[in-house]
């Protein structure tokens, strides 16, 4: 399989005054094409950090990051937009522009990417459509995740990041919401996801468990289950 | 909480520069206008009671007993001989000694306590390096000079030295006892007599006034109210007071607005930490003294620092100002005055107003302010907005979402574009003001030189032109009121837009104004104690004065007047003072031109004031406004940079979101100038009797589009040079969300 992201000696390390913190250390990854990752690890375990320097929002302070043909940890600005223009994310707190309909906030990616996005096929691939003139504050918190979903779905995006996808969501929405990221990686999308529900491992290609800033476990699963049967804790 | 509070504030550096700035500057421009205003209101105060200025000076009719007169009209009189005379080349005008009525002010040396002694006025002295004690040559005699002197009926002298044909270096004032006066030789001896109302109502003095203006048994009678000379300071009095309510009126509202703006964000943004508190048993009173607090201790010291510069930098101003005004010297004080009071109520009130105006957010549930949900669903207003915008692009409707998004922030952004509008139209305007009124007199002088003379004469001089001059009360849709006719002789150079025909007259545009008449109008004239109804045949631009103008043949043929004239006369030669004439002065054309220009510089000093201030304010409610906006909407922002959104396009959103409001505001302003204009033009009138002209000038308009788009567009530039630092902090931010 081709690869499509590599991480090679990442660390990360911030500083809050006179304090260093060194968030993630000596990082070595690789990730397939088209594979379901899914990163776990407990709270503060630099899952997220990880996540945010692969999406190309965070900077690394050192080693070598590559994903999508894009090398990272050298890219200006302008490569990084140009990178985060090819993948998409989804935040745990959805972030939708809470004075557009649900369809706006679709199409505000075409403003983004500069190319016309289908706002309706990307709500029909999370069973949104009917939904399409509400305001987000009209929706159920389920309902939300999956129009962050369509959003970064409009983009046909090389690879999905989502960050707590479920987070917030109850078993029934959080399931549902799993679907469709399996269904998506199904088609041959790459999806990595940062999560706390030990469930997901076993619907996941790929496990990476990161525990203080260290990679600890970095494994492949030969046999994934249906989203719908992932134990829900 | 206190430290809470206080973080918030320093989160938020831009808002609390912002705010701060612009109190000190509120402070500061209020603090110099009411210094400036009140200091020479009070100079003008002391100097005309010291020298108990005149209400009236009159010269008799032959015939007319002068103490049964003052009985008559319940005045205090005192005569004056006037000898005018050239000696070695210098005109001097020699004055008797004042014991009752426009006293001399005695700026060095002594009362005249002697025969022989005189007084010399202050701009002549300077000139000459004359001081107490020297001794000055007279028509070949010697005269010690006792003092130096300022009269309260030359002010203008002393409000502007060279102004109305006034020349410091061949014209001196002097001031001697009446012998001495009258005896001088080779002058032009006549009298005058100065007079103050007794102790009598204002009703009475105003019958007093009207009837002494139509009376017979005067040949002329000139009124403090409409004496040039002494209502000199007053005009530019007036002027200092509408800068003051100007400035006061605008900055006020805009203060009030940014306060509430910025208390309300402050406040808004932290809800969710108030809620903790709140929640935990912190009673809500406390919130919100604690924010009285910490906004009163940022204002307060802006406001008292901004207060103490304005009134240290007042006398500077003052200074600044002598070249067009030798106003007197002015110390620095703090003016505890009505303006002065009001300012800081204005500023208190705004505070507590500001706070309460929060108290919607302190109000929500403990829950809705741990939820901290800034957006819980679409207000009116927004759906409104959103179905106007229904069939724009995506790219427009997210840049009306990110400007809608704050109503508060809307208005602040409308504001301060039509603040900034406004402020330019003015400051054009009135910077234009000297020059307009100078092109509107020249074009009616067609004259090299206007000579006045005291007594009715018959013409003498063939190609000259002859007027008469006289007071008369003029009644059109307003009250009576005061007004000037010029029997004017037919063919004078005076253009005053044609010559009126038998029965009509031509009004400039003051009289006009005050009388509310208009062309084809009739309106009633009593002069002496006749009355007549004229019909207006046009209104001229002329600019001096309440002035009307008649047909001299036919006012003597109605038996109005004399088949003489009295007044002046013009000519298209230059001429020059000569005392064996019977003139008392000469305005050349181009004296009366620099003359109006010059008296209005001041003007030009505010305009400038108001221009700085249509820049910085703008400058600084739009920087704030942005700054706000950008952390309103900085999740949002997040989300089109993690997506990869171009810098360009982030910025054309971000930056151009108010852009719609920016033309509303400018439409809004324009015709809001025009009334404000408007305004200022007639309380001019009345302050000064000169008509400003307020005309919808549309180099003016394009003026304060251009300054306005220049103002908005350039602060927008300065904020978007700084937008990648800015953004890359907005996601630090979001990230320790």
């Amino acid at each position: 399989m081709k690869k499509i992201c590599s991480v090679s000696k990442l660390n990360k390390t911030v500083k809050t005054g006179e304090v260093s913190q060194q968030l993630l250390k000596n990082i070595d990854l690789k990730i397939e094409d088209g594979e379901f990752v899914v990163i776990v690890g407990p709270s503060g375990a630099g899952k997220s950090t990880l996540l945010n320097i692969l999406g190309g929002l965070d900077s690394s302070t050192s080693g070598d990051v590559e994903s999508a043909g894009f090398k990272l940890s050298k890219s200006r600005e302008k490569a990084l937009n140009d990178y985060r223009r090819k993948i998409g994310f989804v935040f745990q707190d959805y972030s939708l522009i809470e004075n557009l309909t649900v369809k706006e906030n679709i199409e505000v990616m075409s403003v983004v990417t500069k190319k016309k996005c289908d706002a309706d096929k990307a709500l029909s691939l999370v069973g949104m459509e009917k939904q399409g003139d509400k305001f987000p504050g009209q929706l159920s918190g389920g309902e939300k995740q999956r129009v962050a979903i369509a959003r970064a779905l409009a983009k046909e995006p090389a690879i999905l990041f989502c960050d707590e996808p479920t987070g917030a969501l109850d078993e029934k929405n959080g399931k549902n919401v799993l679907r469709i990221l399996q269904d998506l990686n199904r088609r041959g999308t790459t999806v990595i996801v940062v999560t706390h529900l030990l469930g997901m491992q076993k619907m996941a290609d790929h496990v990476i468990r990161v525990i203080d800033g260290e990679i600890k476990e970095d494994i492949r699963n030969t046999k994934t289950i249906e989203a719908e049967d992932v134990l829900w804790n | 909480m206190n430290k809470m509070i206080s973080r918030s504030f320093s989160k938020k550096k831009i808002q609390t520069a912002g705010i701060v700035l612009l109190t000190f500057l509120w402070m500061f421009v209020a603090s110099m206008s009411v210094n400036l205003y009140s200091a020479n209101n009070k100079f003008q105060d002391d100097y005309f009671s010291e020298t108990n200025a005149e209400d009236l000076e009159f010269v008799p009719a032959e015939g007319t007993d002068v103490e049964a007169l003052a009985a008559k009209y319940d005045l205090d009189y005192e005569e004056r001989y006037i000898n005018e005379l050239v000696s070695d080349g210098v005109s001097y005008r020699v004055i008797s000694s004042a014991e009752k009525i426009d006293k001399p002010h005695i700026t060095d040396g002594n009362s005249l306590s002697a025969a022989g002694e005189i007084l010399v006025n202050k701009e002549y002295a300077d000139k000459h390096d004359i001081s107490a004690a020297d001794t000055v040559t007279i028509s070949g005699k010697s005269y010690k000079v006792a003092g130096i002197m300022t009269l309260p009926d030359y002010i203008r002298m002393h409000v502007r030295n060279d102004s109305l044909s006034y020349d410091p270096e061949n014209e001196a004032l002097i001031m001697a006892s009446a012998e001495d006066t009258a005896a001088i030789e080779g002058g032009k001896l006549s009298v005058v007599y100065k007079a103050k109302f007794k102790d009598i109502s204002d009703e009475k003095i105003s019958d007093h006034t009207s009837e002494l203006v139509r009376s017979r048994e005067l040949a002329s009678v000139t009124f403090r109210a409409d004496n040039s000379n002494i209502n000199a300071l007053g005009g530019k009095i007036s002027i200092y007071f509408m800068l003051t309510v100007i400035s006061l009126c605008i900055m006020s509202v805009m203060i009030a607005v940014m306060l509430i703006m910025f208390i309300y964000i402050l406040i808004g943004e932290n809800k969710k930490n108030v809620g903790v508190l709140v929640a935990n048993g912190l009673p809500r009173r406390k919130v919100f003294f604690g924010y009285l607090k910490a906004v009163a201790g940022l204002m307060l010291p802006a406001a008292v620092a901004g207060y103490i510069t304005g009134s240290l930098f007042a006398p500077v101003f003052n200074r600044l100002l002598e070249t067009d005004l030798s106003l007197p010297e002015m110390k620095f004080s703090f003016e505890p005055l009505f303006f002065g009071v009001f300012m800081w109520i204005v500023l208190f009130v705004g505070i507590i107003a500001a706070v309460f105006g929060t108290r919607s957010i302190l109000k929500l549930s403990v829950v809705d302010m741990l939820r901290d949900t800034k957006v819980t669903g679409i207000s009116r207003f927004e759906r409104f907005v959103k179905k106007l915008t229904k069939k724009s692009s995506i790219e427009k409707k997210i840049k009306t979402s990110f400007a809608i998004r704050s109503k508060l922030l809307l208005v602040l952004v409308l504001f301060s574009v039509f603040a900034a509008g406004v402020e330019f139209f003015l400051s054009y305007s009135i910077y234009r003001f000297p020059k307009n009124i100078c092109d509107a007199q020249e074009e009616s002088m067609d004259f090299e030189s206007q000579v006045y003379f005291r007594q009715p004469a018959e013409k003498s001089t063939e190609g000259d032109q002859y007027f008469y001059e006289l007071k008369a009360m003029g009644k059109g849709k307003k009250d009576d009121v005061i007004v000037t006719v010029t029997a004017l002789e037919d063919g004078a150079l005076l253009d005053i837009g044609g010559h009126p025909s038998a029965g009509e007259a031509i009004l400039n545009k003051t009289s006009a104004d005050v009388l509310k008449a208009k062309k084809g109008d009739n309106i009633k004239l009593e002069i002496y104690d006749k009355e007549i109804e004229v019909k207006v045949a046009g209104i001229s631009d002329r600019v001096a004065g309440k002035e009307i103008f008649i047909d001299h043949a036919w006012l003597a043929g109605e038996n109005v007047i004399e088949n003489k004239y009295n007044g002046m006369f013009t000519s298209d030669a230059s001429i020059t003072v000569d005392s064996s004439e019977n003139y008392s002065s000469v305005l050349t054309k181009s004296s009366i031109l620099e003359s109006y220009e010059s008296s209005q510089q001041v003007m030009k000093y505010g305009s400038i004031i108001l221009g700085v201030l249509g820049i910085l304010i703008p400058v600084i409610l739009i920087a704030v406004t942005v700054s706000v906006l950008i952390s309103q909407n900085k999740k949002e922002i997040y989300v089109f940079k993690a997506n990869g959104i171009k810098n360009k396009i982030m910025n054309r959103m971000v930056y151009g979101s108010y852009n719609g409001f920016l033309l509303l505001g400018i439409i809004i302003s324009i015709p809001y100038s025009f009334f404000i204009l408007n305004l200022i033009c007639s309380i001019a009138v009345k302050a000064s009797g000169v008509r400003y002209p307020s005309d919808l000038d549309a180099v003016g308009i394009g003026f304060a589009v251009l300054m306005t788009f220049i103002v908005y567009f350039g602060t927008m530039l300065v904020l978007r040079l700084k937008h990648n630092g800015n953004m890359e902090k907005i996601l630090n931010d979001f990230r320790e969300l």
